[in-house]
């Protein structure tokens, strides 16, 4: 297994004119190909700017990053929109569907700036929402669906582009716990396919789902722990909150 | 990004709000349809003048009463009338012109036992026809023993003789200009309007018996000759033999000096086209304005549009859109928007320009459609630079959005 992300002294202050707030203090992380982490930890802990940080989104104060072998703590925001666009998938709470395209057209927008041609597109963005579920739902508006539909087609969306890691940020925190258990499911199935994906979360039962848990603590990592192997139930069989 | 991928993403989001796009692009459209409605109607007034006046011919000159500073202007009725019939005589006997004529032109009552109205009345020579050419309908025109005799005889324009006669032949028949009966000897032939003046309502005596025996003056409104060859010496030959009669010392040829004014149709040519120059520049001013004015509403929609879209730039910037691509995404909405609100404007313009043609056709004579190219052209370029220009701002605001507080924007 290849490291896939590491990070070394990461350092990250928010400063608002004379006021300089430190978020991150000397973060230092390596996450394999293949994992499956959920960082915890509560509101304000900084676990949602490391994971902006690991998500190249947002840029480190000091430190580095290096992801795939790259550093990247150092580039222009360009250079890491095209980061971005080759190599992460992201799943957001709040889905960031655009509202009046159809759920095919929405899974194709990365492949629109990744400069894939319109057929290949198509068939990527079709194979990639077969792989949740929803090839009946294609020509959908997102709200002719379901929260955990909305939620299905961001991961595919996030999927679609076949990246190194995806980053699911609260992925289940706007749904109900048959479609978290759902969702949870598909990120487990694309886990166990060699998909290395990292989520934050606040719910303890959520975060079991994954193979190991981080916890933040006032910007620093209090513990990092992996979960007992027990075999993950299938989505469908598991009917029972696991906390 | 691909070109083909931006248009078609720029233009489903002006069409997924278009009735919010067309009311944007309202400012542009009336602006564009005015430019092309006004350049439309100006041109064509423009080339009926121009052409009267190449149907007229280009050797007449007039001398009117007046120094050349107030001729310039609108006729003054305070311009002391210096012109008279011994001033024609001197033109005819010491220049040489291929004809020489006299006007006195006024607004009179012309009736007989049954009608009166009010028209203008020509008191004219035999030359007349000579300087403006016009047709003979029926019986004949004034000849020298007419004028000399002060014969009280008349000609009627077309209009006229039938507003007076109906189908009845006028000739013989008697007229009552002002107070003074005059016979018809001729009727002309339908002339049409010249300079936006309907000639054939007009009413010509003998200049001698207009002048003495009908308003009872002894002056002419103005004297119209033909040049024999160069024009402009001809000007300057009238000019110096007026002088001579009106004992004006004016050796250096200061026009101001002169208490009369010569022009000629070439003058009246410059004039218009003087004219046109400045209503252009004026009607360009206005379009200008009101295509600002059209840019700023573009601007602030363009504005509004990217605020609400806060989390759209956000989303698209976290999967991998650069900040170019979303500036080129949101001008090319503004310059779609203006281009096709430019386009939608020139088509209301030209149809319009066509509908007023179509009317104005059936009441002045000779009026044409034109619609210069170069309009279109100009308006097509404008209304996309338009959207270059005031889609910008907002262009480059939303390019620089942080994507995480764009995805957390509510």
């Amino acid at each position: 297994m290849n490291t896939l992300i590491e990070l070394k002294h990461i350092k990250k202050d928010y400063v608002n004119g004379e006021i300089i707030t430190p978020v991150l203090h000397d973060i230092n992380l390596s996450i394999m190909e293949g994992e499956f982490v959920a960082l915890m930890g509560p509101s304000g802990s900084g676990k949602s700017t490391l994971m902006h940080i690991l998500g190249l989104l947002d840029t480190t104060t000091s430190g580095e990053y290096l992801f795939n072998g790259r550093d990247v703590a150092k580039l222009e925001k360009d250079a890491l929109a095209i980061m971005r666009r080759n190599a992460v998938g992201f799943v957001f709470q709040a889905f960031h569907l655009l509202p009046k395209a159809t759920v095919l057209e929405n899974v194709m927008l990365p492949l629109v700036y990744k400069g894939v041609e319109g057929d290949e597109r198509k068939k990527l963005a079709e194979a990639a929402l077969t792989s949740v579920g929803l090839s009946d739902r294609m020509d959908h508006l997102p709200n002719q669906i379901s929260g955990g539909q909305r939620q299905r087609v961001a991961i595919a969306r996030a999927l679609v582009n076949d990246p190194a890691v995806i980053f699911a940020d609260e992925p289940t925190g706007n749904l109900d716990s048959v479609s978290s258990e759902q969702v949870m499911g598909i990120l487990k199935d694309l886990n166990a396919s060699g998909r290395t994906i990292v989520m934050v979360t606040h719910e303890p039962d959520i975060a079991l789902h994954a193979k190991r848990v981080i916890r933040i603590k006032d910007g620093a990592v209090q513990s990092d722990t992996m979960s007992d192997s027990k075999p993950p139930l299938p989505p469908s069989t598991s009917s029972t909150p696991l906390s | 990004m691909k070109l083909s991928d931006l248009a078609k993403s720029a233009g489903q989001s002006l069409f997924q709000n278009r009735s919010r796009s067309l009311l944007t692009v309202l400012g542009i459209v009336i602006g564009i349809a005015a430019v092309i409605l006004m350049l439309s109607i100006g041109q064509g007034a423009q080339g009926l003048i121009l052409n009267q006046i190449a149907d007229l011919g280009s050797d007449q000159i007039f001398v009117e009463s007046g120094s050349s500073d107030t001729a310039n202007g609108p006729p003054s009725p305070f311009t002391e009338q210096v012109l008279t019939l011994d001033d024609v005589d001197t033109l005819r006997r010491r220049g040489d012109f291929a004809f020489v004529g006299s006007q006195l032109i006024s607004q009179t009552t012309v009736g007989n036992s049954e009608e009166s109205l009010i028209t203008s009345v020509y008191g004219v020579d035999e030359y007349q026809l000579e300087i403006f050419p016009a047709d003979i309908a029926t019986g004949r025109y004034f000849d020298n023993s007419d004028v000399e005799g002060y014969s009280k005889v008349a000609v009627l324009g077309e209009k006229l003789a039938s507003e007076l006669f109906g189908d009845q032949d006028p000739i013989g028949e008697k007229v009552t200009v002002k107070n003074t009966t005059f016979r018809v000897i001729g009727v002309l032939a339908k002339q049409g309007s010249r300079f936006f003046q309907d000639l054939d309502g007009n009413i010509y005596i003998p200049v001698t018996t207009a002048q003495r025996d009908v308003f009872g003056v002894n002056y002419v409104s103005y004297i119209a000759a033909r040049a024999k060859g160069d024009l402009e010496e001809a000007k300057e030959e009238a000019r110096f033999i007026l002088r001579d009669a009106h004992k004006i010392d004016n050796p250096e040829g200061d026009l101001a000096k002169d208490d009369f004014n010569v022009s000629s149709q070439e003058d009246a040519v410059q004039t218009i086209g003087i004219v046109g120059t400045a209503l252009s520049a004026l009607l360009a001013s206005i379009a200008a304005i009101s295509l600002l004015v059209g840019g700023i509403g573009i601007m602030n929609i363009m504005l509004v549009s990217v605020t609400e879209r806060t989390k759209e730039i956000g989303l698209r910037k976290a999967i991998g859109a650069t900040e170019s691509e979303i500036l080129r995404q949101f001008l090319l909405e503004a310059v779609l928007l203006t281009f096709f609100g430019g386009l939608l404007g020139i088509m209301i313009g030209v149809g319009c320009s066509a509908l007023i043609a179509l009317v104005l056709t059936h009441v002045i004579d000779g009026w044409q459609l034109v619609i210069p190219p170069s309009a279109i052209l100009l308006s097509a370029c404008v209304s996309t630079a338009i959207g270059l220009t005031f889609g910008y701002y907002p262009a480059k605001r939303a390019a620089r959005l942080d994507p995480i507080e764009a995805l957390r924007y509510e």
